[in-house]
């Protein structure tokens, strides 16, 4: 009998163990994902449109990668957060402002030189209005493909004074300032990627956190 | 049914199921050709999607006969052969030297005509195969000189498409004439992608480095979608877009249009060129 | 050579001190750790590496010595260790029964082929847990469940357990406990290399499913070439688990052949073995030839991922195409590994149901080995539309034809056993 009671420990305990694991890699590893910052507008604010502002940086600092390069989004309260995930109303106009502080790369393709898919076909840096940015300049793109948004994102140059480094940026420090309108249509999820093969160290620059969801690759979640 | 069988019992056997399968075999061919064939994919949009479909019909008529044989074989044997009590025990049948010889040469014929039929699809002179040749495809269908150049250019992960012969422009659009050969010189400009647009019967791996060129011939306007084929990253899923099939005027219509859209970008572009080398290969620091 | 007599066995306490899988499981984490650090020594300054926070050299080494630790614990080490110290060759010492020696070096070719069968249904069910998973995400058109990054990890890891493990399941516990019985010998040619060929499974499981604390890999199973080149840490872990499987099936192989060939008991000669014994044959020259080609196609990818070689970037000279035939070349013998076993299986059950001989012995031998010869001639068909040069498509369509050739006749013997007999289903 004794032997028959140890079999059902030994039963119990390895079923325990075996439902933990993979309650672990349900919750925890697969249903793991960067935080949502929302910029949906309360009830009543006027015209169908909201502000979005987003920052590049050159390395994240701190995390499990701390070298890599990284998107982050400011939410309402004026706080920057960690995250790639932007919840935006539909059928309004979506003025983003992109802070960049990362250096140039280059882009693979100049094709994503001419800003696509935003209203006027122009964007504002620094704020002068540009229709084309040289593709040797980009730094990093906002590209949501599937509404035909593409944006290039004008790096700061190798030997600008008072570079930031670490996360999240202040305006202090050399940047550009870079203003588009989109207009997000139906709801839906829209991926937003970066087309610039910006992730240091990494064959044709396309690893690490260009492949990443949180660092340079998001969802456009509109509601 | 007694199973202490004489030397009828076999033949009687051997007729039934032989009628069996042969009636069976009869309505599927029927049903294969005539009532699942139109709806056989890649449909009928060009050319070579057509002879596709074509293919798949032959295919599918030769083989269903074959997977009845069996089937019916196992099932008509489970049920006929079953033991009957103690004394069930069949014949001491250990080999057969005929059956194994008219199943090897009517398999073998079978085999070497499927062989030699396919090939003979891919001449040109039928319809080729849409699929990716590689940079100097041996089967070129006729007037492939005057065929109409489109780059498709895979990267991570977006498809887009230009048009040499209308001054490089590239366009995240892809519109193709109907009625007129064109030449699809597939590329990737990273890792290895694959350009999939099954209603044109299209398939062709894009490899960094490497022209990949595929004919596709459109019988019809219409759309079509496009989707990478292979795993190629985070986004690969995403890699979808839909292409346009236009009339000649449409197509002359469009592609002035997208010319002057993406005017600035064109500047911007390299001369075109068959491949272009990913610059910069490893990015440091 | 000597064995010793079957001793009292010691008490719990002490037998959990010696060489067993507990023990191989502290070195082999111990190893990993040691792994690690002379990764990160040996990599200072390096920026691919260092500069990317992926490390990969410090996770291969990490992966490659906790294997050996593991190896060691379990006690692999032992003989090789003696035979240098001049100890005379002995077998080990055979233990009494009990559950415990289902987790050591055991040479008792039952015993591994027990340990083989439900290693390998548990990494079977965690494959299968997988595909649930992926069916979870496909309910809604779009990501609802797991994020794109996550989903692609489930996929690769589905495909890669499933393959990896059932190249396995049928040779591992079937033919590691019946061919020696099938032909009259008291062991495997090989006994050690067996147990090592078990135990390389479960490290290499490990490894494998360790990818999900590395952000996982996104090549899916095939791994293709320039994406792995190019892909998160996680990569190294199915890099380093699919070589290891490739060198067990090595082994496997190596094992099978020579044991049919050294140890069948007088008087069973090669026309009177059973058909199972011919599918395990044909089945053993298949892992040994193409199972190798895996292991370097493995190593070249590591090699470019850490030390910066080009086999597969083709800016630098190298070719994807390069790791698609040598991979493939491998892939299409991986799958006959998987169907001849399986024929062969059911070419053994079906006589015993209809109580006759098997029907067309030499066609079936035929069959397998006609399968087996011809399965190296097929692994183009997997590059068709790749844009390698097309002259070759007709050669290989004529060979992918061909080879259904021996394949039907194989079944043209189980048609022919069930005609005319009386079956019984009990």
């Amino acid at each position: 009998m004794r032997s028959a009671v140890w079999k059902l420990v030994w039963v119990g305990l390895a079923t325990a163990v075996l439902g933990a694991a993979i309650g672990f890699y349900i919750a925890v590893y697969l249903r793991g994902s960067p935080p949502t910052v929302s910029y949906l507008p309360a009830a009543s604010s006027g015209p169908a449109q909201t502000n979005v502002t987003l920052q590049t940086v050159a390395s994240v600092g701190n995390g499990p990668h701390p070298d890599w390069v990284s998107y982050f989004a400011q939410n309402p309260q004026g706080k920057w957060v960690h995250g790639t995930i932007l919840k935006v109303p539909a059928h309004s106009l979506i003025h983003v402002t992109v802070d960049q502080f990362d250096g140039s790369s280059g882009l693979r393709n100049p094709f994503f030189g001419q800003p696509q898919g935003i209203v006027g076909g122009t964007m504002t840096v620094n704020g002068k209005p540009l229709r084309v940015l040289n593709p040797d300049l980009a730094s990093h793109t906002f590209a949501i493909p599937d509404l035909g948004v593409s944006v290039p994102l004008k790096g700061v140059g190798d030997n600008a004074p008072n570079q930031c480094s670490v996360a999240p940026c202040p305006l202090s420090k050399t940047h550009n300032t870079i203003t588009f309108t989109f207009r997000s249509g139906a709801p839906g999820t829209y991926r937003w990627q970066c087309f610039v093969p910006c992730a240091a160290g990494f064959i044709f620059g396309f690893g690490g956190p260009m492949q990443t969801l949180g660092y340079m690759d998001g969802f456009l979640e509109v509601v | 049914m007694s199973m202490v069988s004489g030397r009828d019992e076999p033949r009687g056997h051997a007729i039934r199921l032989f009628t069996i399968w042969g009636v069976l075999s009869v309505l599927a061919v029927v049903l294969v050709i005539w009532v699942l064939g139109p709806q056989l994919p890649p449909g009928s949009m060009t050319v070579q999607a057509h002879g596709q479909t074509g293919a798949n019909i032959v295919l599918t008529a030769v083989c269903v006969p074959i997977a009845l044989l069996v089937v019916v074989f196992f099932g008509y044997s489970l049920v006929a052969f079953r033991s009957r009590g103690l004394a069930g025990d069949g014949p001491p049948i250990h080999t057969n030297g005929r059956v194994m010889m008219i199943w090897l040469a009517s398999t073998v014929v079978i085999v070497l005509g499927l062989a030699i039929w396919g090939s003979w699809e891919l001449l040109p002179e039928q319809t080729g195969a849409g699929g990716g040749a590689g940079p100097a495809p041996i089967y070129k269908p006729a007037g492939a000189r005057a065929a109409l150049p489109i780059q498709v250019i895979g990267e991570q992960w977006l498809w887009t498409f230009r048009y040499p012969t209308y001054g490089g422009v590239e366009s995240q659009q892809l519109a193709i004439p109907a009625h007129r050969l064109v030449a699809f010189h597939v590329t990737s400009l990273d890792v290895t992608h694959s350009f999939w647009a099954y209603k044109l019967g299209v398939k062709a791996d894009a490899v960094p480095n490497v022209d990949n060129i595929a004919y596709v011939d459109a019988n019809d306007t219409g759309t079509f979608t496009i989707r990478c084929a292979e795993l190629c990253g985070l986004w690969h899923g995403h890699m979808y877009t839909t292409g346009l099939v236009l009339g000649p005027s449409q197509f002359a219509a469009w592609i002035t249009k997208t010319r002057k859209q993406y005017a600035f970008s064109t500047h911007l572009l390299p001369p075109f060129s068959t491949h272009y080398f990913p610059q910069p290969q490893r990015r440091a620091g | 050579m000597t064995t010793a007599a079957i001793a009292v066995q010691p008490p719990v306490w002490r037998r959990l001190m010696g060489f067993n899988a507990l023990t191989g499981t502290v070195l082999g984490v111990g190893g990993f750790f040691l792994g690690q650090w002379i990764g990160h020594v040996v990599t200072t300054g390096v920026d691919s590496q260092v500069g990317t926070d992926q490390n990969d050299v410090a996770l291969i080494l990490g992966y490659l010595f906790a294997v050996a630790g593991f190896l060691i614990g379990l006690g692999f080490a032992n003989y090789p260790v003696q035979r240098m110290l001049g100890r005379p060759a002995e077998l080990p010492r055979e233990q009494a029964g009990g559950v415990g020696r289902y987790f050591t070096l055991n040479t008792d070719h039952k015993v591994v082929a027990l340990q083989y069968f439900f290693g390998v249904l548990f990494f079977f069910f965690v494959g299968g847990l997988n595909a649930m998973l992926i069916r979870v995400e496909l309910l809604q058109p779009t990501e609802h469940a797991w994020q794109p990054g996550n989903y692609l990890t489930l996929v690769g890891l589905h495909g890669t357990m499933m393959i990896m493990m059932t190249s396995a399941m049928m040779l591992g516990p079937f033919a590691n406990y019946l061919l020696p019985l099938m032909i009259g010998a008291r062991r495997m040619a090989f006994p050690r290399i067996e147990a090592l060929t078990f135990w390389l499974v479960p490290a290499a499981g490990l490894i494998l499913l360790s990818t999900i604390f590395e952000e996982g890999f996104p090549t899916g199973w095939t791994g293709y070439a320039t994406l792995s080149d190019q892909a998160h840490l996680g990569m190294d872990s199915y890099l380093v688990a699919f070589a290891l499987i490739a060198i067990s099936l090595t082994l496997v192989g190596l094992n099978m052949i020579a044991t049919v060939i050294t140890l069948r008991a007088p008087g069973m000669t090669w026309g009177r073995l059973p058909i199972f014994v011919w599918g395990t044959v044909a089945t053993g020259i298949l892992m040994l030839l193409a199972a190798p080609v895996l292991v370097m196609t493995m190593s070249m990818v590591m090699l470019d991922r850490t030390v910066d070689t080009s086999f597969f970037l083709a800016p630098a000279g190298g070719s994807p195409y390069l790791y698609e035939n040598l991979f493939w070349f491998f892939g299409h013998p991986e799958v006959y590994i998987l169907a001849i076993p399986g024929f062969a299986i059911v070419l053994e059950i079906l006589p015993v149901f209809c109580r006759k001989p098997l029907w067309g012995y030499p066609l079936a031998v035929a069959g397998f080995l006609g399968v087996t010869l011809l399965s190296f001639f097929v692994w183009q068909h997997h590059l068709f539309v790749s844009g390698i040069n097309a002259d070759l498509r007709p050669f290989y369509m004529l060979t992918t034809e061909l080879i259904s050739i021996p394949t039907g006749s194989v079944f043209l013997n189980g048609r022919g056993r069930i005609w005319g007999t009386g079956w019984r289903s009990t």
